[in-house]
């Protein structure tokens, strides 16, 4: 039938806006959040001592106190929140930056390529992680280690750098072009990673190790001196993040758009650079380099819940932080009781994601 | 008074090149004026100036006397509407999302039952309410246009809750779209000008801009060539002076409103036999 511009019919109730829509939203959104605390609490009965989530749930419950104080949960007590409860605690934090940085990139670039490890921002940081652990010791009085406060700002700040980098190169006239970006994150992916293996060659074997952590990705050395650390900062990035969501939306439009929106485009651009710089940056210092977490996660939210990023950003959060728990479960399984550096995981679960997403959108470079 | 939308003395460069140089212009309120001109001429570039996109290098761009660069990008929102020439979208989004997007934010006091039928009025008048639910992406370019169009209307609707002394602009609104669609848009566009709003049209087709414009803005060569009604601006010697093309200008029965026909270059014979 052919429609006309002729009066809507009385009673045709528009689809489009039905509120069907929005409380698709908030199912999405409250089954992604059942789903973190159940990821939560099983990763904290997973490991070299395995325990039953009920028993995970009881300690939990009675609290740290009362648990150390009781003979028979000593043991499994000292596990659940000395060992696993940091550890899964910045799992889920780190998860849910990374899968936001991703959306707010994905959002700047325009396009559903981008991941902070993939364009370099994570390269970036790691190699001002490295520069830290490596060659710290000259710039800090005495000759103890580097303080790890330094860790999460030498990593804020080369992501910014990396971020500001790539987008300088890959934006000419307000247009992004997305080839330039891949190609540009190579190439700057490849140039920090040259520089981290120099410093690889220059470093002990205790910095070596370091390094070696910082380029597999793990969340194995948590401590709550660290969660205390970034785990603010993670959180006050998680926060402000869907304040964007307005400006990400007209974004999508184009720039030129978004100005006549009334957004203000230069100073939305540059808090969103910010967000990304110091979420991934904090992340890449206490977890190292954890790839595709970006990328994939915000595809899968925009499939489920459309790229409306007033959802997106939320529900991303939510699910990176249950891919990347549930990939740290993975690590500490597999090949038990040696861990796998949780990065490997990611990769192999994101890279043939990323190639099958290229093979099914190959038109994805000219947008 | 001060008029809507002014522009005094605007001059853009880019490098070397001088793309525009010393156009002024004023838009009434409730006037609908066309610009008109060959490519290359600075039609679009004078709508990114004063839309506040592009600073000048020199001259000033007023709203209702006040300097654009001076406005609160909210409230700039709120005043002038542009329609972009087509643009493509890298997210999923429906085309009813799309119009969304043209009034989330815009405007004061909206409830989200305002919000809604403003909406609906927009993607009816537009006529791509039963394309709402369609992704963006999957529509032709003609319907592209059109969902911008509604955008705009409803960016426009919403606005009007700050500022009823609105300013539209329409950079070729009607590139993409078929003769009814044409005719629609244009239509909907004096509409808003008998509602009091300025509208500012890029046109090629000089036909339409002469049933259309109540003041016609002829560019040439990145100057305002000529200005006023079109009875009075489309002639023989603008068409031949401005378009370098020799043709002549017809004025149809009772209101004589200019008209051109690119006469027939094929004789009979010369075409193969049916």
């Amino acid at each position: 039938m052919i429609a006309t511009s002729g009066p809507a019919l009385p009673g045709t109730a528009p689809r489009w806006r039905s509120s069907a829509g929005r409380i698709r939203g908030w199912i999405v959104l409250f089954a992604l959040a059942l789903l973190v605390l159940l990821t939560g609490l099983a990763s904290l009965g997973t490991g070299a001592v395995s325990l039953p989530l009920a028993r995970v749930a009881a300690i939990v419950l009675a609290g740290r106190e009362a648990v150390l104080g009781d003979p028979a949960l000593v043991r499994d007590g000292v596990i659940v929140f000395d060992i696993r409860l940091p550890r899964t605690l910045i799992g889920l934090l780190v998860g849910a930056t990374l899968a936001t940085g991703g959306a707010l990139l994905q959002g700047l670039f325009r396009n559903p390529l981008a991941d902070p490890a993939l364009v370099g921002v994570s390269s970036g940081a790691a190699l001002a992680a490295a520069v830290t652990i490596v060659l710290g010791h000259h710039f800090v009085s005495g000759s103890g280690p580097v303080p790890f406060t330094a860790l999460p700002i030498a990593a804020f700040v080369g992501g910014l750098g990396a971020t500001m980098l790539l987008y300088a190169i890959a934006t000419r006239r307000g247009r992004t072009s997305v080839a330039t970006m891949l190609l540009a994150g190579v190439a700057i992916s490849a140039l920090a990673g040259a520089g981290t293996g120099l410093l690889a060659f220059m470093s002990d074997d205790r910095q070596l190790r370091d390094l070696t952590f910082w380029t597999l990705g793990s969340v194995a050395g948590s401590t709550w001196s660290k969660f205390s650390m970034v785990g603010p900062v993670l959180l006050a990035v998680l926060v402000a993040a869907p304040f964007l969501s307005r400006a990400l939306n007209a974004l999508v439009l184009g720039e030129a758009e978004a100005f006549h929106l009334g957004i203000a485009v230069q100073r939305s651009k540059r808090l969103l650079i910010l967000l990304v710089a110091v979420g991934v940056g904090c992340s890449v210092a206490v977890t190292g380099l954890i790839s595709f977490v970006g990328l994939v996660v915000p595809h899968l939210i925009r499939l489920a819940v459309g790229p409306d990023h007033r959802l997106l950003l939320p529900a991303s959060a939510l699910g990176g932080a249950v891919l990347l728990v549930a990939s740290d479960m993975v690590a500490r399984v597999v090949v038990a009781p040696a861990e796998l550096p949780i990065g490997i995981v990611t990769a192999l679960i994101g890279a043939p994601y990323f190639l099958w997403l290229l093979l099914r959108r190959n038109t994805v470079l000219d947008a | 008074m001060t008029a809507p939308l002014e522009g005094h003395g605007l001059t853009f460069r880019v490098g070397a090149k001088t793309l525009l140089e010393d156009v002024s212009l004023s838009v009434g309120s409730g006037r609908l004026t066309v610009i008109i001109g060959p490519n290359g001429a600075g039609k679009s570039t004078l709508v990114k100036l004063l839309s506040g996109e592009t600073a000048p290098a020199s001259g000033r761009v007023l709203y209702g006397g006040e300097d654009v660069r001076s406005i609160e990008p909210w409230r700039l929102a709120c005043l002038r509407v542009v329609l972009p020439q087509a643009s493509r979208l890298a997210f999923p989004f429906t085309a009813g999302e799309v119009v969304r997007i043209g009034i989330d934010g815009i405007g004061r006091g909206l409830g989200r039952r305002d919000r809604d039928a403003i909406l609906e009025e927009a993607l009816r008048r537009a006529d791509v309410a039963h394309l709402a639910t369609r992704a963006y992406q999957s529509l032709s370019g003609g319907e592209q246009q059109r969902t911008q169009f509604a955008r705009v209307l409803a960016q426009l609707a919403a606005g009007r809750s700050v500022s009823r002394e609105q300013v539209l602009l329409l950079d070729e609104p009607i590139a993409s779209l078929d003769l009814k669609h044409q005719i629609a848009l244009l239509d909907a566009a004096a509409e808003f000008a008998a509602d009091g709003v300025a509208v500012l049209a890029v046109l090629h087709d000089l036909n339409l801009a002469a049933a259309y414009a109540d003041d016609v803005l002829v560019m040439s060569r990145g100057r305002a060539a000529a200005f006023g009604p079109p009875r009075e601006i489309i002639t023989d010697s603008m068409v031949s002076e401005v378009f370098d093309v020799a043709l002549k200008v017809g004025a149809s029965p009772g209101p004589g409103q200019p008209f051109l026909i690119p006469p027939r270059r094929r004789t009979a014979s010369a075409s193969p036999a049916p």
